[in-house]
């Protein structure tokens, strides 16, 4: 194929053989890059279905039952438990945290007896405004502060262990601690709480399909193929263009 | 809590707040090195400043696209991204790697075959006019004004850390030393110096993620593998006390290395997230689209010998990127994890390659060359942007339009005065703490991909794409553009202009060119269509026969 005349051409009409080899791989290349990008996204999207965390369903029934007028000790302890694992989320908006933490704080009001929650109340103010000094200060009084903080939370947590049966030391305890605030909690129908069926549903529903179910050297299938394999793929797509297109090159014996 | 742990409290530094000796001689050195490197391959000639007078190796222009590439967004952002937003932040990753795919095999060869210094030269000439020079050259300043913004803004960070002292001291004693160096070498001293700055951000961005993998009990011999039992783990939670030979592991603050199931980290487009499909396919096309667009990154492709080199360079370049991206989720996913007890507390997502690399109880020298690698990105960046902005003022807009017969040396002269009003003009607007690293790089982006791009594109493949086409849609790209950028600006101001929630989210300045774009295009065929002027011959001559050859 010579070249016209009017040397008129563009990517889909070039005017030499040469251009419709580049042309093909150029196409071929471009196809490749959008199908996997793109289309695997796409995929992701159509397969996907809204799935609930164990939590969700446990957090739902427990306060259904707690509407209902029940104080069964275990149904509460399943309340708090499914807040506190919605509230260790470090993602929460702000304005989504304070109905959280008034959830929980109801929660434990409602599982201790006053004789416990007196001593517990009493060092709350001590802990908050440690905290609130130790974001102003700096070296040893930053140091004193967090270790101050330590041991009232360390108390704190072997004090509410044998009412919420969680392990004293453990992540769930600490949330709880970080949570707890002095005065009369709110109740289930107040209105900051009227949300609180939403915000744990918001946390708690995620988007999940066989492709994230999936698992490929430790990772969640699509997380690996986005973060892992898409990244191979544009070096290879790239290696093999210009290992082409030295071929055609040399074949052609084009010199530049 | 055990006393071990109270003990542990007790003893650990703060993440912000005091001088560090140790990172500080190690950034002091690496600014020295920059500076020295500088002078010693400075720039005695236009040529040299502008495109490195043509001497750079393949690998050598790879590595310099990778560093030059690298900026504060990837080795910062882009880990911040993707702890704050768990899957969407992957776009980011895929976005800045994906374009390279579109640069090399629609631009790379093409643009080095044309053989122009600049990104407006090329669109002044392919479209025979000075208008659209003009304007180009205008978004070029525009384009890596925006960029560079985003990288003042990381380099204050890191000096902030590093120095302890306050923002606005941190990003204004980093601007004036990049001003500085960029100054006396131009560009071939940034080439020779982006080699260099490309080593120190692999070196001390790789390190950590071998130390963290391994202290954590995960696959270390390949941190990019290994971390995926960790992204698991994230999903399904760790249960505290997490045991390994008898012993907990712990985080710098003596904490446990714990945390509650969060599937929201990997699950894509997550509603508690506040992320969803469109933005993450819309953010990832804009950043691809706009990586072939970038004037800065477009002109490295002048400074290799040959057009195969421009070629091959891309592949280095991106082998090179992807280094650095295959390991930037590992700092996502351990932040995560360490930072889940609650007195850490979400932490600031900018910062959070460091404040991982610390919460990992990591020596804190390695720490601070992180934090130099961190600055070394930002400073290569910004040295090719400072040189693509001012190439754009002194070359595109005084030599060629106002003040044809200067000499070099006024050239030269000029170049320089531009650098330092753009790298002033940033460095106030860098003060204002706009949005996330990532973000203020991305309107770059979708700048670049709405205005540039197209011109590119339609240039390089249609010779029927002419004067009023290329007009047009430059016209609309930049109309996207403006509606864009004015709805954020009235947002941020606290206004509201009709339609605000709409635009703010359809067309946001984070990735309007997922519109912008395509619309430019279109508009651009459309107008060269009915236009009655074709390309003059001698263009599509040259077209056919030295550029598509």
């Amino acid at each position: 194929m010579q070249p016209k005349s009017d040397y008129h051409f563009n990517l889909f009409q070039p005017y030499t053989e040469h251009g419709r080899k580049i042309r093909n791989l150029i196409l071929t290349i471009l196809a490749v890059w959008a199908v996997c990008v793109f289309g695997f996204q796409i995929l992701l999207k159509v397969v996907e279905k809204p799935t609930p965390e164990a939590s969700l369903n446990r957090f739902e029934a427990a306060y259904a039952s707690l509407q209902a007028g029940s104080n069964d000790p275990e149904i509460i302890r399943a309340f708090l438990h499914s807040q506190i694992l919605t509230a260790g989320k470090n993602g929460i908006k702000p304005v989504d945290r304070v109905v959280l933490v008034a959830g929980i704080n109801l929660a434990f009001q409602m599982l201790v007896t006053d004789s416990v929650r007196e001593p517990i109340m009493a060092k709350l103010p001590e802990m908050i405004t440690m905290k609130e000094k130790l974001a102003k200060s700096r070296d040893q009084e930053y140091l004193d502060l967090k270790t101050g903080i330590s041991r009232i939370q360390a108390d704190l947590m072997t004090m509410t262990a044998p009412l919420t049966g969680f392990t004293p030391e453990g992540l769930e305890a600490v949330i709880l601690v970080s949570c707890l605030k002095t005065g009369a909690p709110e109740g289930l129908s107040s209105p900051v709480l009227e949300s609180l069926p939403a915000v744990m549903k918001l946390y708690l529903t995620h988007n999940q399909s066989f492709l994230t179910d999936f698992k490929f050297l430790g990772f969640p299938f699509h997380y690996f193929y986005t973060a892992v394999f898409l990244l191979i793929l544009f070096v290879g797509l790239c290696l093999l263009y210009n290992l082409r297109l030295d071929r055609r090159m040399r074949v052609e014996k084009i010199e530049e | 809590m055990t006393t071990t742990a109270i003990i542990l409290a007790g003893s650990l530094t703060q993440l912000e707040g005091s001088f560090k000796v140790g990172p500080a001689i190690i950034l002091i050195a690496t600014l020295l090195t920059f500076v020295l490197v500088g002078i010693f391959f400075r720039a005695k000639d236009p040529s040299d400043y502008y495109a490195a007078g043509r001497k750079i190796s393949r690998v050598g222009s790879g590595m310099a696209i990778a560093s030059n590439w690298m900026s504060a967004a990837s080795v910062l952002g882009m880990a911040g991204m993707m702890y704050g937003f768990g899957y969407n932040g992957l776009a980011y990753v895929v976005g800045w790697t994906g374009g390279y795919v579109l640069l090399l095999i629609l631009m790379a060869g093409q643009i080095r075959k044309y053989g122009k210094y600049t990104a407006p030269d090329f669109i002044g000439d392919r479209y025979y006019s000075q208008t659209l020079r003009i304007i180009t050259a205008i978004f070029t300043i525009l384009i890596s004004f925006a960029y560079c913004v985003g990288q003042f803004g990381g380099i204050g960070l890191m000096f902030k850390w590093i120095l302890g002292m306050n923002y606005t001291w941190a990003v204004i004693i980093g601007s004036s030393v990049v001003l500085l160096y960029t100054l006396i070498s131009g560009m071939i001293g940034a080439t020779k110096n982006m080699q260099i700055q490309y080593v120190i951000i692999v070196v001390s961005f790789l390190i950590p993620t071998f130390i963290l993998t391994f202290k954590f009990d995960y696959f270390w011999l390949l941190p990019p593998v290994g971390y995926g039992a960790a992204v698991t783990d994230i999903v399904q939670g760790i249960p505290a006390p997490n045991l390994a030979d008898g012993a907990a592991l712990l985080n710098a603050y003596g904490q446990d290395f714990a945390i509650v199931p969060s599937p929201e980290f990997a699950m894509p487009w997550d509603p508690g997230s506040g992320t969803t499909f469109f933005q993450w396919m819309a953010i990832c096309f804009s950043l691809m689209v706009g990586t072939a667009g970038l004037p800065h990154v477009i002109q490295r492709f002048y400074v290799v010998p040959k057009v195969s080199d421009a070629r091959w360079s891309v592949v280095w370049g991106l082998f090179f990127i992807c280094l650095v991206y295959w390991c930037a989720p590992i700092y996502s996913a351990f932040g995560k994890i360490l930072s889940s007890h609650p007195d850490v507390g979400s932490l600031a997502k900018d910062a959070i390659v460091i404040y991982t690399a610390q919460l990992g109880n990591i020596h804190p020298l390695i720490v601070g060359l992180l934090a130099a690698g961190a600055i070394s990105a930002a400073f290569s960046t910004v040295s090719g942007l400072l040189v693509a902005g001012a190439s754009a003022f002194s070359h595109d807009l005084y030599v060629k339009v106002i003040k044809p017969s200067s000499t070099p040396r006024r050239q030269l002269l000029v170049a320089r005065i531009g650098t330092i009003i753009m790298g002033v003009t940033v460095t106030i607007v860098a003060l204002m703490k706009l949005g996330l690293i990532a973000q203020l790089v991305s309107v770059a982006f979708s700048m670049a991909a709405c205005t540039i791009f197209p011109l590119f594109l339609l240039g390089i493949w249609w010779t029927g794409s002419n004067r009023a086409g290329a007009k047009a849609g430059l016209f609309a790209g930049i109309l996207i553009t403006a509606i864009s950028l004015t709805y954020f600006i009235v947002g941020l101001s606290g206004g509201a202009l009709p339609g605000q929630v709409f635009i703010s989210y359809w067309l946001n300045v984070w990735y309007f060119a997922w519109i912008g774009a395509p619309l430019s295009i279109i508009v651009n065929i459309i107008v060269s269509r009915l236009s009655k002027n074709p390309t003059p011959l001698e263009i599509r001559k040259f077209l056919a026969e030295q550029v598509h050859t």
